[in-house]
């Protein structure tokens, strides 16, 4: 996490020269996701698939998106199953590979909250918990007119519970750009 | 410390060779939001000079190093110029204000004596002045709230999964205001919540916490204020559902706490008077031991002053003040009442420009005991050079905190206090020296060293050991007499690398020396130093850094403790390292500001209060709003 929030300000600084004109686009995107790894975690549970949704948009520098996920682990041994929401917002840096093909490696931070079969103490109401998650990942894309792109994308989340929840996510979705209008760029200049 | 040391400090502070204090370190508004302020409390994450503990990481004990008492702090704090005292059985918590951050205009950090509207605080002090509002309705609030890192998530159903740690907030802070002209009036409300259910301290809170909820403490206030004809009226009242750890009860007490304040101020021409009411309140909650601690202090305060010119262009202030102070224990059955009458003058003369002066002495009798006040400042404004001279002898009567009504025989709770033999007609005196020194146009480097000399001055000191369930502290509380000496030197330079990147350093160091263990002890730090980095590559975005390292502290009271329970209290706490992270945003032409706060990135859990929980990384979302309608006559 320290590397991840250290990183920030260190690539502010240094890519300025990618400078453009800030909120002009958005991009919606729509993806399936998949966790992959075999951690501590997956001792004691399964993970299902998920879904994730994405708005991006031109920041100073790179693009700034807002991110909101789920996924569900499900039990398999006597512990109760949780499905996890995962809202972020992050950076991420725009590399042309060719004229249609792109990298975004980019950063996020936010918060991950998990509701589990079960409370989680002897107190009333408490079924859930919210810890601190940052990630970090690439994602690939490909421009298949008309505004439309289709896209995939590995992404590494660090989830900050005790011990650390370690995530490797596979994902592929799709997505559309479009001009943003006048009121959403006010709103965000 | 070494003789070595010694001399090189009195080197230093004889010869001001490269250390001169700054005369105040200013937060601004805008500095707190680009730090991702949430709470009055946070404010001291910024501070340059200021030193604080905590228990469970929502009432902070603070003091200004090297200048005020860090286990019994006689900073005085002043909103929008009126004194409010805070003290509650021997704290001063910032976060039971019912103070809106989101209308706080500026705030001022004193780390040497000053005068403020007549009043020597010679501790230090805290200024922290309201803006007024726009013309017209406005409606501005502030909206955080934050998770610690360290919750075991699904592992808490695994062998290897602990309990969960400290939620902070949601902490909502909110005003409405309306302005015409020079009138205003100004309506805000709080609400916070902060969990305390550190494995560390859990224990302890359950033992007499009881509620259907997890253990948290909740606070509400609602605060008023209005300017009307050139008068400003301030009021305020919070109630706080509370688990305060108080060191002579060695545990936390579940007690609603109340603090309520109102004021009023006018100046013109030469005329001006100034009035406070406060009420703080403690009393317990229903718990299954029946710990009880009712404590209830009311206090008045008034000054009247006028100034007049002599000489010409020399000014002479001279006003009287009176403190009136009523507190009662032990549901009502004890009573005491504690007065304070001071008349005090304060002499500016006119000395060739650039050279600057003032000089304040005050007279005053503290429940029947006569005391003086001198103090001196003068300085050279060409050369930013300084130096201020204190003199100070009143009675412990003039304090109305935790010792001195201690020692009129008031006993707060079961707790086991011992009152040294004390002399009821010797003053408590201190003797300070603080030279100051400000260089540089585009890097500005400010030093500043200073000496203090305490006689009998009179505190508490706690000794604390385990009870027989090792579960909370035994403690055993004396109100001693002291004396002893402590030095203290800091540094800050503040450096625009470029338009978008600004950069500052600091440090401060105090040393205190005596031999009386009991003066040694109360003084747990030594050394802080920091840098803080902001980057603002748009005027609408901003990243702000805070890296701070605070040295070991010491805490002579938790020996015994520490050998009871050795892998748990420590007499010692080690260096810790702090590194904050705050990214903010500007939305809608300002309508809207959201920043992210990492607190402890580098996640380094530490203690800052050997009774205390473990402070990890924590992550904060703060959402700013501020909707003005401008009035016709301003548009």
């Amino acid at each position: 996490m320290k590397y991840t929030l250290a990183i920030l300000p260190l690539t502010f600084i240094t890519v300025s020269c990618l400078a453009q004109v800030p909120f002009s686009r958005l991009a919606l995107r729509i993806q399936g996701t998949q966790n992959v790894n075999q951690s501590r975690l997956h001792d004691y549970w399964h993970p299902a698939s998920g879904m994730k949704v994405s708005a991006s948009t031109p920041f100073y520098t790179g693009d700034w998106e807002v991110s909101l996920g789920i996924h569900r682990f499900n039990n398999s041994t006597d512990v109760p199953g949780f499905g996890a929401l995962w809202i972020s917002s992050g950076w991420a840096l725009k590399i042309p590979v060719t004229h249609r093909m792109m990298l975004n490696p980019g950063i996020s931070i936010g918060n991950y909250r998990m509701s589990f079969d079960e409370s989680v103490t002897g107190y009333s109401g408490e079924q859930s918990e919210s810890d601190f998650v940052s990630s970090i990942g690439v994602l690939a894309s490909l421009d298949l007119g008309r505004r439309w792109f289709v896209f995939s994308q590995a992404e590494y989340l660090r989830v900050q519970t005790q011990p650390l929840m370690h995530l490797w996510f596979v994902s592929a979705g799709v997505g559309v750009q479009m001009n943003m209008g006048k009121i959403l760029q006010t709103l965000l200049e | 410390m070494s003789c070595l040391w010694k001399i090189c400090f009195w080197v230093l502070i004889l010869f001001g060779s490269g250390i001169s204090i700054a005369s105040a370190q200013v937060l601004t508004a805008e500095d707190l939001v680009q730090a991702g302020v949430a709470r009055l409390a946070d404010i001291l994450e910024l501070t340059e000079d200021w030193v604080r503990s905590s228990t469970e990481g929502y009432h902070w004990n603070i003091a200004p190093l090297g200048a005020s008492w860090e286990a019994s702090p006689d900073w005085r704090l002043f909103i929008d110029g009126q004194p409010i005292d805070l003290h509650a059985l021997n704290r001063q918590s910032l976060n039971v204000l019912p103070l809106a951050i989101t209308g706080i205009c500026e705030v001022r950090l004193h780390t040497h004596p000053v005068v403020i509207h007549g009043i020597l605080a010679s501790g230090g002090a805290i200024q922290i002045t309201r803006c007024i509002p726009e013309a017209g309705i406005s409606f501005e609030g502030q909206f955080s709230a934050g998770n610690e890192t360290g919750d075991p998530g699904p592992y808490r159903y695994t062998s290897f999964g602990g309990s969960n740690v400290d939620r902070t907030g949601p902490t909502v802070h909110s005003s409405l205001a309306a302005r015409s002209h020079d009138r205003f009036i100004r309506v805000t409300g709080m609400a916070d919540e902060h969990h305390a259910t550190d494995p560390r301290i859990r224990p302890r809170v359950v033992q007499l916490y009881q509620g259907e909820k997890d253990a948290r403490i909740l606070h509400r206030a609602l605060g008023l204020d209005t300017g009307l004809f050139g008068h400003s009226v301030n009021a305020g009242t919070s109630r706080v559902e509370d688990l305060m750890f108080l060191p002579f009860m060695g545990r936390e007490i579940p007690l609603d706490q109340e603090f309520s304040y109102a004021s009023a101020s006018f100046s013109q021409s030469r005329f001006r008077y100034s009035l406070s009411a406060s009420l703080a309140a403690l009393n317990t909650r229903q718990n299954p031991e029946s710990v009880s601690i009712m404590f209830t202090r009311r206090q008045l305060y008034a000054r009247a002053s006028t100034h007049a010119f002599l000489m010409g262009t020399s000014r002479l202030e001279y006003g009287v003040s009176a403190v009136l102070a009523d507190a009662r224990f032990a549901s009502g059955q004890e009573h005491d009442r504690l007065n304070s009458l001071r008349v005090d003058a304060t002499f500016a003369p006119d000395l060739r420009d650039p050279l600057k002066m003032k000089v304040l002495s005050a007279f005053s009798l503290d429940d029947g005991t006569p005391g003086y006040e001198l103090f001196a400042h003068a300085w050279h404004e060409e050369r930013e050079i300084g130096l201020r001279l204190l003199m100070k002898r009143r009675a412990l009567a003039s304090r109305i905190n935790f010792a001195s009504w201690v020692t009129r025989g008031h006993h707060p709770g079961d707790a086991e206090l011992h009152v040294q033999d004390l002399d009821s007609s010797k003053r408590e005196s201190v003797y300070s020296a603080d030279l100051h020194w400000a260089a540089g146009n585009m890097v500005r480097l400010y030093l500043s060293s200073g000496i203090r000399r305490y006689v009998n001055a009179v505190r508490p000191f706690t000794v604390s050991a385990l009870d027989s369930t090792q579960t909370y502290l035994q403690a055993v509380t004396g109100i001693i007499s002291t004396r002893g000496t402590v030095a203290r030197t800091s540094l800050r330079v503040h450096y625009p690398v470029t338009r978008h990147f600004t950069f500052g350093v600091h440090g401060v160091y105090a040393y205190p020396w005596s031999k009386m263990h009991t003066f040694r002890d109360a003084w747990h730090h030594r050394l802080q130093v920091g840098l803080r980095g902001e980057f603002r590559p748009s005027p609408r975005f901003s990243l702000n850094l805070q890296l701070r390292y605070v040295g070991s502290s010491t805490w002579h009271e938790f020996e015994r403790a520490a050998r009871d329970r050795p892998g748990f209290y420590a007499a010692q706490l080690p260096g810790t390292v702090h590194l904050h992270l705050t990214v903010q945003k500007r939305f809608w032409s300002d309508r809207l500001r959201m920043s992210a706060t990492m607190r402890n990135v580098l996640d380094h859990p530490h203690l800052t209060h050997p009774a205390g929980a473990r402070t990890r990384a924590l992550f904060q979302v703060t959402l700013h709003y501020a909707f003005l309608v401008r009035s016709r006559d301003v548009s």
